[in-house]
């Protein structure tokens, strides 16, 4: 007899994926790293902040690094061979985030640039006065 | 003189607001990545981040430190265009900010970054290759393969449960002579390669098939 299963909700656990995305989202006071699979459910995340630094620490590219670093640790465990990179946002941790992920062995499909641009939408926020 | 701490606002603000150009304003994205102005602007084979802006004490001069990546050649086109846009950024930061004398805008290429890069690359191999000289492991880096389009990780599908009992799969005739004892082999195999045999990929593969071949012309 043939039972069907749903498995999509059900899977969990440790799984290996050889292809996935990496998002970096690099704002001005942080940068985040989030390492998901091609449909975009979330594997792993790792932020300057979650790596320790502070205030304004975090803004700096070497936090961006050190939390890319966190990330592809993971990355190798689960066995990703492959990944594209979307990268979000104006900041300092960009190029560093960039460049520790080639580092590290991962071969890169694609480098995006997917900084959410407005069709001139919504009233951006107040011009800041120095 | 300005005030130290009015100094860093205003070099703060001018570097919120110059990366604040690069992402959104059109020209200077086309001066930058000449391919933006064709369409393939998601597809970035350069990019430029400003890591760092330098601004003088009278607030006149604004030194401006880009950090390239790409190709050598691309950072160059990236930097060319960013060195004939620099009249242009200063209309268009006088625009955003309001200061009585917008500074001179000067784009540096940033190699720092870089050069520490390959610093840490170069030590990852030192450390890699100390690694593998103590565990004694000789054999010649492997590089890495490209993996196939192989979407089996996505569970789209719904997957059969099956509760018929167990048969045995009816498995081709093999002549003793012609194949090498499995478990020999891989022992000639394994002493020379680190690879680990997966039964389950290698398992349907019959080598002496010869349908397999394909015919080159």
């Amino acid at each position: 007899m043939a039972k069907l299963i749903k498995k999509i909700s059900l899977r969990k656990g440790k799984r290996r994926i050889p292809k996935g995305v990496i998002h970096i989202q690099a704002s001005f006071n942080n940068t985040i790293v989030t390492v998901t699979d091609i449909r975009g459910q979330v594997v792993f995340w790792s932020s300057a902040g979650a790596c320790g630094f502070k205030g304004a620490k975090k803004s700096t590219p070497f936090a961006a690094q050190t939390a890319a670093e966190n990330a592809i640790r993971v990355l190798i465990d689960q066995g990703m061979k492959q990944a594209e990179v979307m990268i979000s946002g104006p900041g300092p941790g960009r190029d560093t985030a960039l460049r520790a992920i080639r580092r590290s062995g991962v071969i890169l499909n694609f480098v995006r640039d997917v900084t959410p641009m407005p069709h001139n939408g919504c009233r951006p926020p107040k011009k800041r006065r120095v | 003189m300005a005030h130290p701490r009015r100094v860093k606002m205003v070099q703060q603000q001018i570097h919120r607001e110059l990366a604040d150009m690069l992402l959104h304003d059109t020209v200077l994205r086309q001066a930058i990545v000449p391919e933006s102005g064709l369409g393939a602007d998601m597809y970035l084979s350069s990019m430029a981040t400003i890591t760092d802006v330098e601004i003088s004490n009278d607030l006149q001069v604004a030194k401006v430190f880009v950090s390239l990546y790409g190709d050598e050649r691309e950072q160059e086109v990236a930097l060319e265009g960013l060195k004939s846009k620099a009249k242009y950024v200063r209309m268009g930061l006088g625009k955003r900010m309001s200061l009585r004398m917008t500074p001179d805008v000067r784009f540096v290429k940033d190699e720092s970054l870089e050069r520490g890069s390959r610093v840490l690359e170069l030590l990852d191999k030192v450390k890699k290759d100390r690694e593998r000289k103590e565990s004694g492991d000789t054999s010649p880096r492997q590089p890495i393969t490209p993996v196939d389009d192989d979407y089996s990780d996505l569970d789209l599908d719904f997957e059969e449960k099956d509760d018929s009992p167990i048969t045995p799969r009816p498995k081709k005739k093999r002549s003793k002579s012609k194949a090498p004892d499995k478990a020999t082999a891989r022992k000639a195999v394994a002493d020379d390669y680190d690879i680990d045999w997966d039964d389950d990929e290698f398992k349907d593969l019959d080598f002496n098939d010869d349908e397999n071949i394909i015919y080159i012309k």
